[in-house]
This record gives structure tokens, C-alpha cells and sequence, in this order.
């Protein structure tokens, strides 16, 4: 073997920018994978940390364990950390703030992925430790020692020592989610076991679920409820999905653009070498022996090159450590402090590279053994294949004879070709669709923007809590207030009521209506909070009635809403008989099948989940003297029964049916979820409707984009103000957040473009080594054409249209590609899946053309085909007519 | 009347010891509508000769004039389209261009000439080579003998000045050789064309007017001493 080694290695050396540019091709090649597959498998993992600080650490946590349990827990041999906890109770502040405390162990704030950033953790029973963004929001300084009165319903009046700052759980914050946390108290282990939470941490390489079903069934557990598994962190691991798809998809573009370039270039290296192989032949080397040459030069080719791509794969990725980008598998965007070299990666880039490289060297194997060896060593293999078809083509009639040649060449060569094409439509492809999806969100942003909305990036958000009674709410000239400070560019404000709709139960979508309720009733309206029933039998066995909001909007929102009906569907709302009639804009969730409103891995179409059109009657019902006396809202919603004297019912004559909810129409509490319908009617019929009159209950505010820090300061202390004014008020600071996120994503555009580069790039050197193979190659044809009267211009001009030629088909296949790509991305984006998949609706509903990335692409592919003439034409240039006529013979 | 003359033609190749003289002076004049013999042994200097005739090659010294004109005097592009109305080439290897049709193929100086194709004469030319029935085949359909007729044709398409004909039968069995050469010096004469044909077949040298013999990249006199 040794031997054939040697001589491989002379070829190497011998054939010095061709070896070069091999093991270029596999370095690129192994580097694109390794780098791409380390960087989804880095996204993947800062996925699970993001999931981490929303849900926790633990993979499982148990409730109501026994004191013997737990211990057997922590004695486990797969458990990593055990964490207890319990609710104290809900402390009011004095300016209206409800904050959770939590009775916890120290291991809690590792559970959920926080930390003491001053002092320590509360260990005595007066002691407690807040994190910093709730101290503000409790208006209480970050004073270590300080004494806080706190008062909960549960507990009373009490009073705690402040001995630690928690950092910010920027989720927590961003959600409006407040805790406080108070020393464990080891004895309410024995005594009220029901409240307690037990948070589990597997080792790692274990089945996190099964680990859990085996750990509850270990200590005893019958009752299958006490245990609840972190689904949506075993969902970011991938533990809950037997095959990473993303990943899959991901892995086996990037082997096919590798594949092809190695294959390609290998092939044409092996092809460019048949005359040597001939030679060998000739002088008695056997087909084997052959074989043995091509193999060992793969290794030695494959070695230096798959180490060398994975090695700078590596570099590059850490390289990439501390920037911001998007994961490939979600929308989400992350920072890249986190950096996993993939091993799998590294394995399919050494696999595919092998492969290619492999199933190239035999192709080149198999040639030169077929062929004679004085065929090999004339290079007389190609003109054999040549087929002629009787009549010229049609687009042959227009094209000189130079041209021609140039043509009927690209025709003879099609396996070039078509790998050509392959090679180039995947890079092109890639950077058209991303580039398509880009300009479609910035189309749909800017016609949003066009008719006076940026409320899904609203940078305040204040919204009453669903306890808070009906009638309660902010005056039109309180929220003057926050529009009144320079630099406020709007301020958005509704009128909510959560009622019922009577409905015949025919008015149910049949199989989708019906599985909806059930489906409503028992998991999606918040069971476990108390708020009633979803779906209560009506007066009648033919009627029911379901949980709904009804919106007031005032004149300028009724205008908007006309145009979002306008540009959304193509429709005409009547506003003005809106103003004055009892008529309303219906929104009715869509569902498949199985009426889960969420579900996209379901079977069938979503489908509205009632069977309402234009100028259908629907009648309200909401409980007026209860909301009037200003009741608790969650009295009213989970007593129906108690209240049903008070209930009275408005009827309304739809007039449009809007497919998505517009945002700012929407009020943030978990009983007005966009799954539930909503009726949007005018500000006098809300009030004719329910007595309520100038009371907002949610709000938006956005802010100039250079808005200075002063006004921001005082949008923020306005706004939080006025939540002080209810109790429990969400009040959510989007500002900072929605700077970071756009910068993330000017850092996440240059990414994608960086990847559709190096895509574009490999695909190029494989075009460019194509057709520079393809011409040196028959330079001979070129001096006979130069002996008979070609001159040197028109050389150049033949070669140059060769090399335009390919360009021109690689760049209108890509086109196509990428066409059909777009009008997938399109039809998926904006029909099929437009709710529930992407979090802010489509709102460009006409496809169009990118003809910029268009453009680019024909570009890119026209040049890379005019420059890999180059070379060879300047090669051809310098040959003597007479060396370029005798290199045949 | 003078339609080919070289005045002291060299074609050196090399430096210092490695410096091979592969056309060492030659002085050539040949008449119009003559058929000419170039002999020589292998390595003789012959095929140079005939490249630096046909502007293929340029030379280290010397003048080539074809109708009165310095050939090599001209510049790169000028000399190529001097060749391709002024010279016809056909090669030991018949040289035609694999993926054109006998058609395309014959026409090719013309078209590169942007002129328009005389169909009667390409027709009668290919009739006279008896080659028409073959006018849409590829290369790789035709045997040699066509081949090479349709190389003549492709020479003598552009009705040029003169015919250079490197070892055309080369190639070739001695049957088709001599049905080759017969139809080569029968189309030159039919459109007054002169013909200059290398050779190491003396049998077919014969068949020229006259037989010009090189030796070391020398011309030999009758009495076969370099002049």
C-alpha cells in the first residue's frame, strides 16, 4: 500500500493548484457543516437555557410528597438537584403591586436559573430576598437590612428583613411575574405536604421522561397527576420528539452542496488524468493497481482536508461566541454565549466529504479502467458520445456559429451542467427565499405601520387585571397625560368586557366547533383558575353559550379597523352604522379538527370554530347590574349560576368577520386569550351596552424610535403610575427589550447572509472549476477553430457567451427554485398557517416578486460564469495554435 | 506568377546548447495553381515550415509573403482573418470540430468570416468529394477517408489563395490515401487553387508538380545538398 502512497503523493505534488483546490473543496465543504451544525446545535442549547429561565431547571416536579419521599428522591442515583418549595401567599403593596412569595429552599433560585447578586438567601423566618426590577416595582430601595412590611391575605401583616438582591429573571420581568422568596420552613414538611412543590433535576444522559415516571413510581406515587413533567423544556431538549427534523433537513442540504462541490472537482481532477491512467496501463499496471492510486490519494486528499475543514470550523464558531443570532429551529433570537461543537456535525461533514469523494474517485476509477489505454492516453473518450439530432434547435437559428459551438458543447456536457445548476440553485435558492421572507415581514410591517399601527411593538403595555371589576378602568384624560409628553407617538386604548355569546348550536363549525368547546372547557380556559366553565347549556337544549370579549372601539380605532379590513381582506365595513346601530366585527378562532386552537401538528385545516357569516345575528350576554355594582370579576365569571338574574342580552348584526385579531384590540388576560371569539363594536354601543363609559382597561404605547432618555423616563414613571392605580395591573417595559431584539436581528440578517455567501461561494468554485475543466479540455477545439480563422476576439467573445450561457441557465433554474420556494413560503405564511404558527399575523396578503435577490442572483451566476472563462481563455490565449492542434496527437 | 515566396525563414527553438534549428533558412518561392511536395524525414523541419506558411507559427527571423503581402508582418488578429480567406488547412488529424455537423463544419471559416455561404458551391464542392449524403452527419459517424474530405472541403471553402496540406493521408489506409490525394489535386485544379503538401510518402510526392525536399530545416537541392 505503502507504494501506491507514493505515487499518490507525487500526484499531489505534481498536480499542485489542483490538489489545492481539492482539499479547498473539502475544507469548505466539512467547514459549512461543522460550523452550521455547531452553530443549530449552540441555538438549541441556548434554547433549552431560555427555557430554563421561563420554566425552570428541573426536568419534572412532584406535589404533595411526603417527607420519606423526598428523602428517597435525594437519595436517587440519577437525580442532580432536588429543590422544595411552597406559596406563602399573594403580598399586596401599598402602591397596588401583588407580589407571589415563595417559601423555598436555596437550591430554588439554581431551579430557576437565578442567583443572590447581594447578600444572601433568606435562612431565618423574618428574613427575605427580592429580585432587583420588583424592588422598582414595589418602589422600595435596593437597601440590604432594610425592614419591609409586608401583608398577605394568607398570613397577615408581618415583617422581613430585605438580606438578599436576586438578579433579574428577564422573562419574569418581561411577563410582569413578581416573586419574593422567604427561608424553607422544614415543617411544613410534616404538616401541609399537599402545598408542596418538589423541583427534580435529572443527571444528564438519562431520559428525562422516563427518568420521571420511574422515579414516581420509586417512591410511590399512584396518582399520575402529582407528577408534571417541564414539557416545554424536555420540547427544547428534543426529548419529546423522536426525530430532529430541523436538524435533518439542515444536515442534508448542507451534504448535498458539499457533496456536489467534492464530487464534482474530485471528478474532474480523476477525468483530467485519464491519459496518465492510460499510460500506467499501457505500461502492464493492472485495473486494481489503478484503483489502489485514486484510493490512496483520496485518503491522504481527505485527511489533510476534513481535519483541517473541522479545525476552522471549530475556530469559527467559538469566533462566533457572544453574538447575537437566531436559531435555525425557532424565530426566537439568542445570544451566542454558549458554544458546543457538535459532534454529530463533525461526523456527517466527515461522512459526506468521504462519500462524495469516494463515489467521485470510482466514478474516475471505473473510466479509466473501461476506456482502452490508447484511448485514455489520446483523451479520445468524449468526442465518442457526441448524438446528433437532425434539425438544429430553435434557438440555435439565432445564434452564430460560434455560438453555436458554444452551445452544442453546453448540450454534450450535461452532467456538468446539471450539477452545475444543482450546485448553484442550492446557495442562490437559500439566500432568495431568506431574502424573500425578509422584504414579506417588511412589507407586512410597513403596511401595518402605513395605516398608524406598530402596537406588536409596542414598547408599554398596561392591562388591567381580569379581576379587576368591569367598570374599572383608566380615563381617556389620565392616558392624555402619557400622550402629552414629547416624543409619544401614539397611545392605544380599549374598552373590554368579558361576556358570553348565545349561540344556537347549530352555529357551532360542526366537528371543529363542537371538539372546540370540549376541548376549551377542559384544558384550554384555565381550569385550574377558577374562572368557570367555558361552555354553559343555554336557555333552550338547542342553544349554549360560550366565554367571549366584546371590545369598544373609538371612531379613530373604528377607522383603523376599516382599513385593516381593507388591506386584510379586500372588504368594506360600514363604520359609520357601527357608531350607531347595534352592529359588530366578529373574530372567531380557528381550529383543526381536534379544536385545539394551538395545534399544529393536527390533522386537517384550521377552520373557524363557528359557522357565523355577514348579516348572521348574535346575541351578548353579560351580567350589566354585576358589572355595574363592580363586582370581583373572578366571582363573576366562575359563579354563573349566582349571577344569572343579573345577565342581559344585546343582540348584534355581524357586518365583517375579521380572520385575525388585531393586537391592539386585545386585552392581555388569560381569559381574553385570542382563543376565545371576540365582538368589536363601537364606544356608544359598548356603552349602551353595559353603562360603562371613558374606561380603558388596556393599553398601548409606543414611542418615537430616538426617543431621548428624559421622556423615556417619563413615559415609564407616568405609566407606572398608573398601574399603581389598580391592583395586580400588568405593566410590561418592552423598550430596552425591543431595541436589543432589533439589533439581534441586524445581527441575525448578517448571519443568513454570511451562510448564503459561503453556500453561494462553494457553489461558485464548483461552477467555476466546471467550466473551467470543460474548456480546457478542449483547447484543441480551440486552435483548430484559431487555424481556420478564428481570431482572438472573437475567441474571447465565444468563450465568454460559453461561460454567460452557463451562468444564464444556472441563474433562470435558481430563479425557478427559488419562484416556487417563495410561493410556498408565501402561501404558507399568509393562508395555510397564518394564526398560531407566527406570533404577528401576515398582513401583505398579494404575492410579489423580490426582484432585488432576483437581481443579485442572476448577478452573481452571470459572473461567476464569465469569470471562470477568464482563466482558461487566458490559457488557451497563451497555448500556440500549433501546441493547441498537436495536444491531440 | 509568385503566389508563395519565403525570403531566409528561421524557427529556432531554445537557447545557448539546447538550441535546436528546426527551420534554418529557407528560401521557397512557389507559382500559382502548382502542386507542390514537401518531403522530408521525421523531424525534418517540414510541419514548421508549413505553420510559419500558413501564419500559424511566427517566425524567429525570415518573411513569408503569400500574394505579395509579409504575412508575419501582420498583426495577430489581421493574420487570422488573411488565414481564413486567404488559407485552407487540412490536417494529418483532420482536426474537425466534434460537436458541428459536415455542414457546420465546412462552412466554419465562412461564418467566422460573417459572410454569406455560397450553398451552390459548398453543394458542388461536397458533390465533388462526394461527401453530400453525409451533409448532416457528426464526426464521430463519418470514417476516416470522409473525415478527411471533409477537412479538403473546409479548406477549399473560402476559395482561398492556397492549400496547405500537413501529411493529409497520414491517417490513412494506402487505398483511401490515394483516392484522397486524387480528389485533393482535382478540386485545387478545378478552382485554380495551389496546393503545398507535406508528405513522406514519396509515392504521392510524385503525384505533385513539383517536390521540395527539407532535411535538418534545410531545403535540398536536385542533387540533395542543403542550398
Amino acid at each position: 500500500m505503502l507504494k501506491y502512497m507514493k505515487i499518490a503523493w507525487k500526484h499531489i505534488k505534481e498536480y499542485k493548484k489542483r490538489s489545492i483546490a481539492m482539499i479547498l473543496s473539502i475544507i469548505l465543504s466539512t467547514f459549512l457543516i461543522v460550523t452550521m451544525g455547531s452553530l443549530s446545535e449552540s441555538a438549541r442549547v441556548l434554547q433549552v437555557d431560555d427555557m430554563i429561565q421561563n420554566t425552570g431547571r428541573n426536568h419534572v416536579f412532584y406535589n404533595g410528597l411526603s417527607k420519606d419521599q423526598i428523602d428517597k428522591i435525594r437519595k436517587e442515583e440519577n437525580v442532580k438537584e432536588v429543590a422544595n418549595s411552597f406559596n406563602y401567599g399573594t403580598w399586596k403593596s401599598n402602591n397596588g403591586v401583588n407580589v407571589d412569595i415563595l417559601t423555598g429552599e436555596e437550591k430554588l433560585l439554581y431551579m430557576l436559573d437565578t442567583e443572590i447578586i447581594e447578600g444572601k438567601y433568606p435562612t431565618e423566618p423574618n428574613e427575605i430576598a427580592i429580585e432587583g426590577w420588583v424592588l422598582d416595582r414595589l418602589r422600595l430601595p435596593h437597601e440590604l437590612n432594610k425592614n419591609i412590611k409586608l401583608s398577605s391575605k394568607e398570613n397577615g401583616e408581618k415583617e422581613f428583613k430585605l438580606v438578599g438582591i436576586i438578579k433579574n429573571r428577564l422573562h419574569s420581568q418581561s411577563h410582569d411575574f413578581r416573586n419574593a422568596f422567604i427561608a424553607f420552613d422544614e415543617g411544613k414538611l410534616a404538616q401541609d405536604k399537599e402545598s408542596i412543590e418538589t423541583l427534580v433535576e435529572f443527571k444528564e444522559g438519562v431520559t428525562y421522561k422516563n427518568e420521571a415516571k420511574k422515579l414516581g413510581k420509586a417512591i410511590g406515587i399512584k396518582d399520575k397527576s402529582q407528577i408534571q413533567l417541564n414539557k416545554m423544556l424536555l420540547d427544547a431538549m428534543g426529548e419529546l420528539e423522536a426525530v430532529d427534523w430541523n436538524l435533518v433537513r439542515i444536515s442534508l442540504l448542507l451534504m448535498l452542496v458539499g457533496g456536489i462541490v467534492i464530487y464534482s472537482l474530485y471528478s474532474i481532477s480523476v477525468l483530467k488524468r485519464v491519459q496518465e491512467y492510460g499510460m500506467m496501463r499501457a505500461i502492464c499496471s493492472t485495473k486494481k493497481q489503478i484503483i489502489y492510486i485514486i484510493l490512496s490519494e483520496i485518503f491522504i486528499l481527505y485527511i489533510v482536508g476534513a481535519s483541517l475543514g473541522s479545525l476552522t470550523g471549530m475556530l469559527f464558531t467559538y469566533v462566533l461566541k457572544g453574538s447575537k443570532m437566531a436559531i435555525f429551529i425557532t424565530e426566537a433570537q439568542y445570544k451566542l454565549d454558549t458554544v458546543v461543537i457538535s459532534k454529530f456535525s463533525i461526523g456527517l461533514a466527515m461522512l459526506s466529504a468521504l462519500g462524495s469523494i469516494l463515489l467521485a474517485g470510482l466514478r474516475g476509477g471505473i473510466l479509466a479502467n473501461k476506456v482502452s489505454p490508447i484511448e485514455a492516453m489520446n483523451k479520445a473518450t468524449q468526442d465518442k458520445n457526441i448524438e446528433t439530432k437532425g434539425r438544429e434547435s430553435f434557438i440555435e437559428r439565432f445564434m452564430n456559429v460560434q455560438n453555436k459551438v458554444s452551445y452544442k458543447n453546453l448540450k454534450r456536457n450535461k452532467k456538468v451542467l446539471i450539477f452545475t445548476i444543482i450546485a448553484m440553485a442550492v446557495g442562490s435558492t437559500f439566500f432568495m427565499a431568506k431574502s424573500f421572507k425578509e422584504e414579506l415581514h417588511g412589507r407586512s410591517r410597513e403596511k401595518l405601520e402605513s395605516i398608524g399601527d406598530k402596537s406588536p411593538w409596542s414598547e408599554i403595555l398596561l392591562n388591567l387585571d381580569m379581576n379587576e371589576p368591569m367598570k374599572n378602568g383608566y380615563t381617556k384624560e389620565q392616558l392624555d397625560e402619557i400622550k402629552k409628553i414629547p416624543q409619544v407617538e401614539n397611545v392605544f386604548y380599549i374598552q373590554a368586557l368579558y361576556s358570553k355569546l348565545k349561540l344556537d348550536k347549530e352555529q357551532l363549525n360542526e366537528t371543529n366547533g363542537e371538539n372546540y368547546i370540549k376541548f376549551m372547557n377542559e384544558k384550554g380556559f384555565y381550569p385550574d383558575m377558577n374562572l368557570g366553565d367555558f361552555y354553559i347549556e343555554g336557555d333552550t337544549k338547542d342553544s349554549v353559550m360560550i366565554r367571549n370579549v366584546v371590545t369598544g372601539l373609538r371612531d379613530k380605532d373604528l377607522e383603523y379597523l376599516g382599513k385593516i379590513f381593507s388591506i386584510l381582506q379586500n372588504e368594506k365595513i360600514d363604520i359609520n352604522r357601527m357608531k350607531n346601530e347595534p352592529v359588530a366585527v366578529v373574530y372567531i378562532p380557528k381550529t383543526k379538527e381536534n379544536g385545539a386552537p394551538y395545534d399544529e401538528k393536527a390533522k386537517g385545516r384550521y377552520e373557524p370554530v363557528l359557522d357565523i357569516k355577514n348579516g348572521d345575528k348574535i346575541k351578548v350576554t353579560i351580567p350589566k347590574e354585576g358589572y355595574a355594582k363592580g363586582i370581583d370579576n373572578m366571582e363573576l365569571l366562575s359563579e354563573h349560576k349566582k349571577y344569572s338574574s343579573q345577565y342581559v342580552d344585546k343582540e348584534f348584526t355581524v357586518i365583517g368577520i375579521v380572520d385575525e385579531l388585531p393586537t391592539q384590540y386585545r386585552d392581555q388576560n388569560v381569559v381574553a386569550m385570542p382563543t376565545v371569539p371576540y365582538v368589536l363594536i363601537s364606544e356608544n354601543m359598548f356603552k349602551e351596552l353595559s353603562g360603562i363609559d371613558n374606561s380603558y382597561r388596556a393599553v398601548r404605547i409606543n414611542l418615537e424610535e430616538n426617543i431621548s432618555k428624559e421622556n423615556y423616563k417619563a413615559v415609564k414613571e407616568k405609566s407606572q403610575e398608573l398601574s399603581e392605580v389598580f391592583e395586580r395591573t400588568l405593566f410590561v417595559d418592552m423598550y430596552e427589550y425591543n431595541k436589543e431584539q432589533e439589533k439581534s436581528s441586524i445581527t441575525d440578517n448578517l448571519f443568513q447572509n454570511a451562510i448564503a455567501v459561503i453556500l453561494i461561494m462553494i457553489s461558485g468554485l464548483s461552477i467555476y472549476n466546471n467550466i473551467n475543466y470543460n474548456l480546457i479540455s478542449r483547447t484543441r477545439e480551440h486552435g483548430i477553430m484559431k487555424s481556420i480563422g478564428l481570431t482572438k476576439k472573437q475567441f474571447r467573445k465565444m468563450i465568454g457567451f460559453e461561460g454567460i450561457m452557463y451562468g444564464s441557465i444556472s441563474a433562470v433554474f435558481s430563479c425557478i427554485v427559488a419562484l416556487i420556494a417563495e410561493i410556498g413560503i408565501f402561501v404558507y405564511q399568509v393562508y395555510l398557517f397564518p394564526l398560531y404558527v407566527f406570533p404577528i399575523p401576515t398582513y401583505t396578503k398579494g404575492f410579489f416578486i423580490d426582484w432585488k435577490s432576483f437581481l443579485i442572483v442572476i448577478a452573481i451566476n452571470l459572473s461567476i460564469g464569465y469569470i471562470a472563462t477568464i482563466g482558461p481563455r487566458r490559457q488557451v490565449d497563451k497555448i500556440e495554435i500549433t501546441d493547441a492542434i498537436r495536444s491531440i496527437d | 506568377m509568385k503566389i508563395l515566396e519565403t525570403k531566409s525563414l528561421k524557427k529556432y527553438y531554445g537557447k545557448g546548447d539546447n538550441l535546436v534549428k528546426a527551420v534554418d533558412g529557407v528560401d521557397l518561392s512557389i507559382e500559382e495553381g502548382k502542386f507542390v511536395a514537401i518531403v522530408g524525414s521525421s523531424g525534418s523541419g517540414k510541419t514548421t515550415l508549413l505553420h510559419m506558411i500558413g501564419g500559424l507559427d511566427r517566425p524567429t527571423e525570415g518573411k513569408v509573403f503569400i500574394d505579395n503581402k509579409d504575412i508575419h508582418s501582420m498583426d495577430d488578429e489581421s493574420l487570422a482573418i488573411f488565414r481564413r480567406r486567404k488559407v485552407g488547412f487540412v490536417f494529418q488529424t483532420y482536426n474537425l470540430i466534434p460537436v458541428l455537423n459536415v455542414w457546420e463544419n465546412i462552412t466554419l471559416p465562412i461564418e467566422f468570416d460573417l459572410k454569406t455561404v455560397d450553398n451552390e458551391f459548398i453543394e458542388e464542392l461536397m458533390r465533388t468529394l462526394n461527401i453530400y449524403d453525409k451533409k448532416n452527419a457528426l464526426p464521430n459517424q463519418l470514417s476516416g477517408g470522409q473525415q478527411q474530405r471533409v477537412a479538403i472541403a473546409r479548406a477549399l471553402a473560402t476559395r482561398p489563395a492556397i492549400v496547405l496540406a500537413d501529411e493529409p493521408t497520414g491517417n490513412l489506409d494506402s487505398k483511401t490515401s490515394l483516392e484522397v490525394i486524387n480528389l485533393l489535386k482535382q478540386s485545387v485544379r478545378k478552382y485554380h487553387q495551389t496546393l503545398v503538401m507535406i508528405t513522406h510518402d514519396e509515392k504521392l510526392a510524385q503525384m505533385a508538380n513539383r517536390i521540395v525536399r527539407i532535411e535538418d530545416g534545410k531545403l535540398l537541392n536536385r542533387e540533395g545538398e542543403p542550398c
